[in-house]
């Protein structure tokens, strides 16, 4: 897969393009946003590997105006960070030190929904966030809404739940919400809806082995699921 | 129809705690979804006769080993349980007769 790496510490940067470049993947790499946006005069990248902070600027500003599929990678990120980045459509989230055999497994996954799917890029205009799908025969233009609560125990939660189901679009959605919400006495949750289903991002410490049967529904529920002792990010699809 | 059965009419969706009543039979055809509280509350109640649950819940509640009997009909639950406490049992003879 053809990648730019854009990452600032030197010895990152050169033992991840070693590391890649041996697993067969075909690296460019710069080490700011500037030397990347040069790079780019010559070479088109299937996908991105970015570090959040670079001296010139965050890596998810070069994300947005590539449009392709990105991995960031962080020493400090915390959750917000991570939510801000899945939002632009980032497709992974390694905190450093950073395994190359796993960025490696997660490109090569990349690779295969490429040739599988139609890309979505998020477009930020007057009237708020938009996801541009372009298919094979026609471009989709869709709202992103989001809603957020935070809860400080557990009537709290079921109060604020209730105000709250009745705009999810089906009661697995609602389960969901509701699952999440008592996966911890307290915390915050998001949900960003679209056309195709919604996205659910709770920020909230979760002792997984306590909530071990939950956690298997969820997973079952999800089309897809990032579940983390903190932040937790589960998506439905309407379909 | 009242056909003198112990049974317990549960509906909504069931995701948040509350105080269910349970019964020799609970009749689910008016649940639209249960929460993951109440597949932990099911499992304390072993052998439980369940009717008219719809196919997602009944799936989802097989996936989590739970010991249900699913039965068709309230009639038919209710008969195969009387089948079961007819006669007396080793430890109800013990109790009377030592």
């Amino acid at each position: 897969m053809k990648l730019l790496l854009v990452e600032d510490e030197d010895a990152i940067r050169s033992a991840m393009t070693r590391g890649l470049t041996r697993m067969g993947h075909i690296v460019e790499s710069a080490d700011s946003l500037t030397a990347a946006r040069n790079c780019l005069e010559s070479f088109s990248p299937e996908a991105l590997l970015t570090d959040l902070k670079l001296p010139d600027g965050k890596g998810l500003e070069l994300a947005g105006e590539l449009g392709i599929p990105f991995i960031v990678m962080s020493g400090f990120a915390g959750f917000d960070d991570a939510v801000k980045a899945m939002r632009l459509g980032c497709v992974d989230f390694f905190t450093k030190p950073v395994s190359i055999r796993d960025v490696h497994a997660r490109l090569e996954g990349i690779a295969e929904i490429s040739v599988q799917s139609a890309l979505s890029v998020l477009e930020t205009s007057t009237d708020g966030l938009h996801i541009i799908s372009a298919g094979a025969q026609s471009i989709q233009r869709q709202q992103l809404v989001s809603q957020s609560a935070e809860w400080n125990d557990s009537n709290e939660a079921e109060e604020r739940w209730s105000l709250w189901q009745a705009d999810l679009a089906n009661d697995k959605e609602r389960q969901v919400l509701a699952e999440l919400m008592q996966c911890a006495p307290s915390g915050k949750i998001t949900v960003n809806y679209s056309d195709t289903g919604s996205s659910f991002y709770l920020d909230a410490s979760v002792d997984w082995v306590a909530h071990a049967e939950r956690k298997i529904w969820l997973e079952e529920a999800a089309h897809r699921s990032i579940l983390r002792e903190h932040g937790c990010i589960v998506e439905c699809g309407h379909g | 129809m009242d056909n003198g059965a112990d049974v317990a009419y549960w509906s909504g969706l069931l995701v948040w705690p509350e105080n269910l009543i349970f019964a020799g039979v609970i009749e689910m055809s008016a649940v639209t979804g249960v929460g993951v509280w109440l597949q932990q509350a099911l499992r304390k109640h072993p052998r439980q006769a369940v009717v008219g649950a719809s196919p997602a819940i009944k799936r989802q509640l097989q996936a989590a080993g739970l010991p249900i009997l699913w039965y068709a009909t309230v009639e038919e639950a209710t008969i195969a349980q009387t089948a079961q406490t007819a006669g007396v049992s080793t430890s109800e003879r013990e109790m009377l007769w030592g």
